[in-house]
């Protein structure tokens, strides 16, 4: 009986590890991870990076990165698109299992980048979410969301400039830089 | 079989089974060939005028940006709290854009209408008896795989809402509730 040399076997496994590989890439998903772009100069990977990207883009669960989040977006301080972002701000956000009226919702509070996230492992909500706001020190009234999420952890899913007809634009505190605390002393 | 009927009986069988070669290619082909450009498929669909309070309500809960309102569903809804049409505002009059207009109302209806086109003419010619042979109804009461979950239970007001509208006569009242319903976990 004549056996395969070594070297045809090391070759059919390559083979068959790199069609495996290929097997399982999800095209679309690569796709969207390509179409961010790369990192802004001088912004390092973490936290404050890619404010007003889909976070869950690659934090989602499939990659790049294994960081995986649950919930995430940027806040900014007025709806202009040129707008800093809000930073110290506090999400608050119900899941489908809490009711509004004395529920127990989740609040997050944006860093210096406008930026809040949750980690899924910290916090894994029922959709759709519902009766999300933004506070800030100086705001008497929190700024409601009127609509629901239905499915998309990732507020830029939805909120992106420039507004239209796909968009409500960027989220933000209030309308109008006039509208700031402290903008009228 | 003698050789006489066996030098007969083969040419015979080779001009049917060429015949019957033809025939399937003819059929073949047919089935292939693509429709007629200005086909058409008619539908009988419940009353588009009774439709707003539905769309009302499709488009608050479902209708996200996420979910429904995407360009990317087969089923589009459109409507001020989502997904917009021609020059409407995002969002609606309470948040700085306008309501639903009677042209997101109408793409709604045709997008909904059509998802199945000859269930739904089945569904309306039985006055609603049978609205679960709808697939988007079923996938509101979570009888089915929906990514949104289930989100009416059969008998309340937001499917009372949707199985009205399908039996001819929408309940306006009901819609109102389910727009005003909380949104919890069911």
């Amino acid at each position: 009986m004549m056996r395969a040399p070594y070297s045809c076997v090391a070759v059919a496994a390559i083979a068959s590890a790199l069609a495996f590989a290929w097997s399982c890439s999800d095209p679309v998903h690569d796709a969207q991870v390509d179409a961010l772009g790369p990192e802004a100069p001088g912004v390092p990977r973490g936290p404050n990076h890619r404010p007003g990207r889909p976070c869950l883009t690659c934090h989602g669960g499939q990659g790049p990165s294994d960081v995986e989040l649950s919930v995430a977006g940027t806040i900014y301080q007025t709806a202009a698109p040129d707008s800093p972002p809000l930073e110290g701000a506090t999400v608050t956000i119900f899941d489908a299992t809490q009711d509004a009226d004395g529920g127990a919702p989740r609040t997050f509070r944006t860093n210096a980048a406008g930026n809040f996230y949750a980690r899924r492992a910290e916090w894994s909500p029922v959709y759709p979410l519902h009766d999300i706001s933004i506070s800030a020190p100086g705001v008497d009234t929190p700024t409601l969301m009127h609509t629901t999420v239905g499915r998309d952890g990732s507020c830029a899913t939805c909120h992106f400039d420039p507004r239209g007809q796909g968009s409500h634009g960027h989220v933000y505190l209030v309308l109008e830089p006039a509208d700031l605390p402290g903008a009228h002393p | 079989m003698t050789a006489r009927s066996v030098r007969i009986a083969r040419p015979l069988a080779l001009v049917l089974a060429a015949l019957a070669s033809l025939a399937l290619l003819a059929t073949w082909s047919g089935a292939c060939a693509p429709p007629p450009e200005d086909a058409t498929i008619g539908i009988v669909t419940p009353d588009p005028a009774q439709f707003p309070p539905v769309s009302m309500l499709l488009d608050r809960r479902c209708g996200s940006l996420d979910c429904h309102g995407a360009r990317t569903r087969n089923l589009q809804i459109y409507g001020c709290e989502g997904l917009r049409l021609g020059d409407a505002s995002p969002g609606c009059r309470n948040a700085s854009g306008t309501d639903t207009t009677a042209e997101e109302h109408d793409a709604t209806f045709r997008s909904l209408v059509a998802l199945e086109p000859a269930v739904m003419t089945a569904v309306v010619l039985g006055k609603g008896g049978s609205p679960e042979l709808l697939t988007f109804v079923r996938k509101a009461r979570g009888t089915e795989a929906h990514k949104g979950g289930t989100l009416v239970t059969p008998g309340d007001d937001q499917d009372v809402c949707i199985t009205s509208w399908l039996a001819g006569t929408t309940d306006a009242d009901a819609c109102a509730r389910g727009l005003a319903a909380p949104v919890i976990a069911r």
